[in-house]
C-alpha cells in the first residue's frame, strides 16, 4: 500500500460519487416532455425522429375495479364512468377513492387518447416490467398481453415482461385501453413509463438491454470462475471463494432480472416470470451474506463476526420467504430486505473506511470499488420501492466493483510476486554465506586440530630440547659426584638423587615422544607409525605387528598425521581395554588412491550391545576420520577381538594437511 | 693425531651449556681432556682449528642445524666422532652411523656408559649404547616404511627436493657443483631404488612430495 495522504482518497471517492451522480443527473435531466392530460396527450408537434421515444406519462382515464374492453367505448353504448384521472408511471395504491385509498391489489382499465400528429406511420409501444398482468387494446384492435388478467389472485397470473407493440397510425387519434389486473404485487399499477417510438430505436433499445446485459453477465462470469480457480489451487485462502460466489450470484440475479430486461430469455423460454423474479430475489439475498464473508476473511479484524450472523438470518428470513411465501408477502416485504441491505452497506462503507486508514492491504481499491456498488445498490433498490425517480445502475456498480478488486488483487499478486523474489535473493545469499561459513568452520576445525597438533610438538620439543637436556646435564653432574666416593659406602641419599634424575629422564622422555614422536629427521616431518607401534609394544608388552605399504608419493608421514591419530586411539583402546595378546596394525595405499588403515587385536571384543569399548576415544577417532573425510568402521574381527578401519582418500590426505611450507619451517628450528 | 694415554682429547659439541658442563665435568674425571666446547657447527670448526683433538662428542641437535652437517669436515680430518644425542628413534640412529659416525649413546643411558663409548670407539671400535641397541632389535619387530624416500640417500634426497622446486638437471648440477651426468646418474638410481616407471614419474614424485 503507497503512502498516499487520505484527502488524496477521499478525493477519489468523491469523484467516482460524482461521476455517479452525474449519470443521474443526464438521466433526470428531461423535462418539456409532453404530458397526458385528462386522459389525452398531444404529440402532433412531437418529432419522434430528433428526440426519440416519448413517454406515455401523466393522466390516464382510470376506471376502477373494471376490466372495460373496446366494446365498453363503442360509439353509442353507455360511457363507463371514469373514476379519475392516475398519474404514469405510478401506482393506484392509496389512492382516494369514495373517501378511501385502495388497496394494492385489485383490477382497473386504463384509456388514453394519442394526438399522434397528421402523419400515416408505424410506431411501436414498449410496455415494460408492469407486475400484474395486463391486456392492451388500440382503436379496438387487441395488440398485446402479459400474463392471464383475472380478478381473484387464483385467476390472476402475473407476469413482469418486456413487450413491444406495433402499432400503426393514419393521422387519426389513438385510443388505447389497458386492463390491468394485480393480486401478487403490493402496488398495482404502472410503475414504468410505457414508451411510444419510432420502429427501430425501442427495439435497438432492447437490443442493447440485453447485448449489456450479456457483456456484464459475461464479466462476473469470468472473475467469478476466475477466483473459484484461485480458491481451488490454494484453499487456504478462502476470500477468493466468496469473492467468486458472489460474482456468480449477482451474474444470476442479472440475467434473470429486469435489469437486462431478462436476458435469459435468449437461451431460455420464455415462460413465467415470476418465478425468474423470485430467482433473482433469492441470488441478492444470498448474495449479501457471501460478499460479507468476503470482506471478513480479507480483514478480519474490522468486520465483526456477529454482523456475518446478522447477514446469515436476515438472508435465512427473506430467503425462506421468497421461496414460501406468496409473491405479494415477498414484494411487501421487500422494503424490509433492502433496509437490512442498506444497513450492511452503511455498515461495510464505515469498515473498510476503518481499513483504509489502518492502511490495510489493497484497501484503497475494495473501499473505492465498494463506495460505487453501495451508493448503486442504495439506488437501485430505492428506484425499485418507487421512492426516487431514477435508472437501475446494479450492473454498472458491480461492474466498477470486480474492477477494483481486480486491481486489488493484481496489487496483491504483484506484492506478492515482489516478496517472493526479495525472498529468494536472500535464500540465496544466505545459502552462499551458509554454505561459506560451514567451509570456514571446516577449515577453522582443521585449523584446530592442526594448531593441536602444533601445541603437542612444539611441547614435545620443549621437553625433547629443554627439560630433558637439563635433567641430562643434571645426571651426568651426579654422577661425576658419585664418583668422589667410590672408596667410601656410598650415601643413600645420592642414589636417591640418581634415581629421582633417571626416572625425572624417563618421564620428561616418554612424555615427550607420547606427545609428538620427534624424529630427528627434518626429512620426516610427520609423527612415524614405526615409532608409535614400537613404544605402544615397549611399554604394553604386547605383540604390535606393523605392516606398511606406502607405494603412492601423497602418503608420507605429515599426511597421514590424522590416521597416527586414529591409530594412536585405537591400539590405546586395545591396550587398555581389549586384554588383547597380539595387535595388528595395516597402513595400506590401495590402488583406488586410498590409504587404508586397520588395527585389529584378538582381545574381547567389543559390548555386547555392539558398542566398541573406549568411550571418548571412539568419538575422537570419528571426528578425525570426518576432518579428512574419511569413513570410519568399527567391527567384531574374525576370530574374535576388534576391528578398526579407517580408509581415507590421499587425496583428502594431502589437502588436509597444513601448509608444508610452516611444518618443514617448525622442524628445521628444532 | 694419537690420544694421550692419560686421557683422550675431547671436543664437546652440545647446545645445552648444563649438558657441555655434566659432560666436561665427567671426562674429567675420567681422565679425559675436554680441548673445547662448541655449541653450533661454526663453533665447533672454529675450535678444531684452534687445537687438535681426538675425538668429537658431538649432539645431532644444534639449535638450528644438524651435528651431521660437521661429519664431512670431520671424517677430512680423520677425527672420529660419537654422538650423544637425546635422540633415540632409528631412523636417526641409522642415518647417524650412515654419516660416518663411529659411536652412538643416547643422554638416558647411564653416564658411564659415556666413558665406556669413549674407550671403544678411540680403541677402533664402533660403538651402539644399550638403549641403542635396544631400539634397533626393537625396530626389527615392524616392518620397514615403505614411503619412498626411505630409501634414499640424502645426496639423492637432496637432488630430488631441488628437483620438486623445478629445478633442472643443469641447474641442480650447478647449484651442487657437480657435473650434470652425475645428476643423471643419481637419478636413474633413484628411479631404480623407488621402482619407478622412469624420469617422467620421478618429476611427478619429487614434485607431488610435501616439502
Amino acid at each position: 500500500m503507497s503512502e498516499r495522504p487520505l484527502w488524496v482518497r477521499v478525493g477519489i471517492v468523491l469523484w467516482a460519487l460524482a461521476t455517479l451522480a452525474a449519470s443521474w443527473g443526464c438521466v433526470r435531466g428531461k423535462d418539456a416532455l409532453p404530458q397526458a392530460r385528462h386522459g389525452e396527450i398531444d404529440l402532433a408537434a412531437y418529432d419522434f425522429h430528433r428526440s426519440g421515444p416519448v413517454a406515455l406519462d401523466g393522466e390516464w382515464a382510470f376506471y376502477w375495479d373494471r376490466l372495460l374492453t373496446p366494446g365498453d367505448f363503442e360509439a353509442g353504448g353507455p360511457v363507463p364512468e371514469k373514476t379519475g384521472y392516475l398519474v404514469f408511471p405510478g401506482s393506484w395504491a392509496g389512492v382516494a377513492h369514495d373517501g378511501h385509498p385502495l388497496p394494492g391489489t385489485g383490477q382497473a382499465t386504463f384509456l388514453l387518447r394519442i394526438l399522434p400528429g397528421p402523419r400515416e406511420r408505424h410506431l411501436t409501444l414498449r410496455l415494460f416490467d408492469i407486475q400484474a398482468a395486463y391486456r392492451l387494446w388500440i382503436n379496438g384492435t387487441f395488440v398485446a398481453h402479459s400474463g392471464v388478467v383475472g380478478r381473484s389472485p387464483d385467476a390472476e397470473q402475473e407476469n413482469p415482461s418486456s413487450i413491444l407493440a406495433s402499432v400503426r397510425t393514419d393521422g387519426q387519434p389513438l385510443q388505447l385501453i389497458l386492463q390491468i389486473s394485480n393480486y401478487h404485487f403490493h402496488r398495482g399499477g404502472v410503475p414504468v413509463s410505457i414508451l411510444l417510438g419510432e420502429p427501430g430505436a425501442l427495439e435497438l433499445a432492447h437490443m442493447r438491454a440485453w447485448g449489456s446485459g450479456l457483456f456484464f453477465a459475461g464479466s462476473l462470469l469470468i472473475m467469478g470462475l476466475y477466483h473459484l480457480v484461485l480458491y481451488v489451487w490454494r484453499k487456504t485462502d478462502t476470500s477468493p471463494l466468496y469473492f467468486g460466489l458472489y460474482c456468480l450470484l449477482w451474474m444470476g440475479n442479472f440475467i434473470t432480472s429486469d435489469v437486462t430486461e431478462w436476458v435469459v430469455h435468449l437461451f431460455v423460454a420464455s415462460s413465467h416470470t415470476s418465478s425468474l423474479d423470485k430467482l433473482s430475489l433469492l441470488f441478492y439475498i444470498i448474495s449479501v451474506p457471501v460478499g460479507y464473508r468476503f470482506f471478513r476473511k480479507l480483514y478480519p479484524l474490522e468486520f465483526s463476526f456477529y454482523v456475518q450472523l446478522a447477514c446469515d438470518v436476515s438472508a435465512i428470513v427473506f430467503g425462506s420467504i421468497a421461496i414460501f411465501c406468496s409473491s405479494l408477502f415477498v414484494y411487501a416485504s421487500i422494503s424490509y430486505c433492502y433496509a437490512t441491505s442498506i444497513i450492511f452497506i452503511t455498515y461495510c462503507f464505515y469498515k473498510l473506511y476503518r481499513c483504509l486508514r489502518h492502511g490495510r492491504d489493497g484497501a484503497l481499491f475494495i473501499f473505492c470499488g465498494f463506495v460505487v456498488l453501495g451508493m448503486v445498490a442504495i439506488n437501485d433498490m430505492l428506484y425499485h420501492l418507487g421512492i426516487i425517480e431514477s435508472i437501475y445502475l446494479i450492473q454498472v456498480g458491480m461492474f466498477v466493483f470486480v474492477l477494483f478488486q481486480a486491481l486489488a488483487l493484481a496489487q496483491r499478486f504483484s506484492h506478492a510476486f515482489t516478496a517472493v523474489e526479495g525472498l529468494s535473493v536472500a535464500l540465496r545469499h544466505n545459502n552462499v554465506a551458509l554454505q561459506e561459513e560451514i567451509v570456514e568452520r571446516n577449515r577453522l576445525e582443521r585449523e584446530i586440530v592442526n594448531i593441536s597438533e602444533e601445541e603437542r610438538r612444539r611441547i614435545s620439543h620443549e621437553l625433547h630440547d629443554g627439560l630433558c637436556q637439563q635433567l641430562t646435564g643434571a645426571r651426568l653432574r651426579c654422577s661425576v659426584l658419585g664418583q668422589k666416593f667410590t672408596n667410601a659406602a656410598t650415601p643413600a641419599d645420592w642414589t636417591l638423587l640418581t634415581d629421582l634424575l633417571d626416572a625425572s629422564v624417563n618421564d620428561a622422555y616418554d612424555l615427550s615422544r607420547g606427545l609428538w614422536p620427534v624424529e630427528h629427521d627434518p626429512s620426516v616431518p610427520g609423527p612415524s607409525l614405526e615409532d608409535l607401534v614400537r613404544r605402544m609394544a615397549a611399554s604394553s608388552g604386547i605383540a604390535i605387528a606393523l605392516h606398511q605399504k606406502r607405494r603412492c608419493a601423497k602418503c608420507v608421514n605429515p599426511n597421514a598425521t590424522p590416521l597416527y591419530r586414529i591409530a594412536q586411539e585405537a591400539l590405546a583402546n586395545a591396550v587398555k581395554h581389549a586384554r588383547a595378546g597380539s595387535i595388528t596394525v595395516t597402513l595400506c595405499c590401495t590402488a583406488a588412491d586410498h590409504l587404508e588403515l586397520t588395527v585389529v587385536d584378538d582381545g574381547v571384543g567389543r559390548e555386547p550391545d555392539g558398542h566398541p569399548r573406549g568411550g571418548l576415544g571412539i568419538g575422537i577417532m570419528a571426528h578425525r576420520a570426518k576432518m579428512i573425510g574419511a569413513t570410519l568402521e568399527i567391527a567384531d574381527a574374525p576370530g574374535g577381538g576388534t576391528l578398526v578401519r579407517c580408509i581415507a582418500s590421499c587425496d583428502g590426505l594431502s589437502k588436509t594437511t597444513p601448509g608444508n611450507g610452516e611444518t618443514e619451517a617448525s622442524h628445521d628450528g628444532r | 693425531m694419537t690420544a694421550d694415554k692419560s686421557g683422550v682429547h675431547v671436543l664437546l659439541v652440545d647446545d645445552h651449556p648444563a649438558v657441555r658442563q655434566g659432560v666436561a665435568l665427567l671426562l674429567a674425571a675420567g681422565r679425559h681432556v675436554v680441548r673445547g666446547e662448541a655449541q653450533n657447527c661454526q663453533e665447533a670448526l672454529a675450535r678444531l682449528s684452534e687445537s687438535p683433538v681426538d675425538l668429537v662428542l658431538l649432539d645431532l641437535s644444534l639449535n638450528e642445524a644438524s651435528g651431521l652437517a660437521l661429519l664431512p669436515d670431520l671424517e677430512e680430518r680423520g677425527i672420529p666422532v660419537l654422538v650423544y644425542s637425546m635422540h633415540e628413534d632409528p631412523e636417526s640412529i641409522e642415518r647417524a652411523f650412515r654419516f660416518g659416525v663411529r659411536g652412538y649413546v643416547t643422554k638416558r643411558e647411564d653416564p658411564m656408559v659415556l666413558l665406556e663409548a669413549i674407550d671403544r670407539v678411540m680403541a677402533g671400535h664402533r660403538y651402539l649404547s644399550p638403549l641403542v641397541a635396544q631400539q634397533m632389535a626393537q625396530r626389527a619387530l615392524v616392518s620397514p616404511a615403505n614411503d619412498p624416500w626411505e630409501v634414499l640417500s640424502d645426496r639423492e634426497r637432496q637432488i630430488l627436493a631441488r628437483m620438486g622446486q623445478g629445478e633442472s638437471s643443469a641447474e641442480i648440477a650447478e647449484a651442487l657443483a657437480i657435473s650434470a651426468r652425475t645428476v643423471e646418474t643419481y637419478c636413474s638410481r633413484m628411479i631404480e631404488k623407488m621402482e619407478l616407471s622412469g624420469m617422467k614419474a620421478l618429476r611427478k614424485y619429487a614434485i607431488s612430495r610435501p616439502r
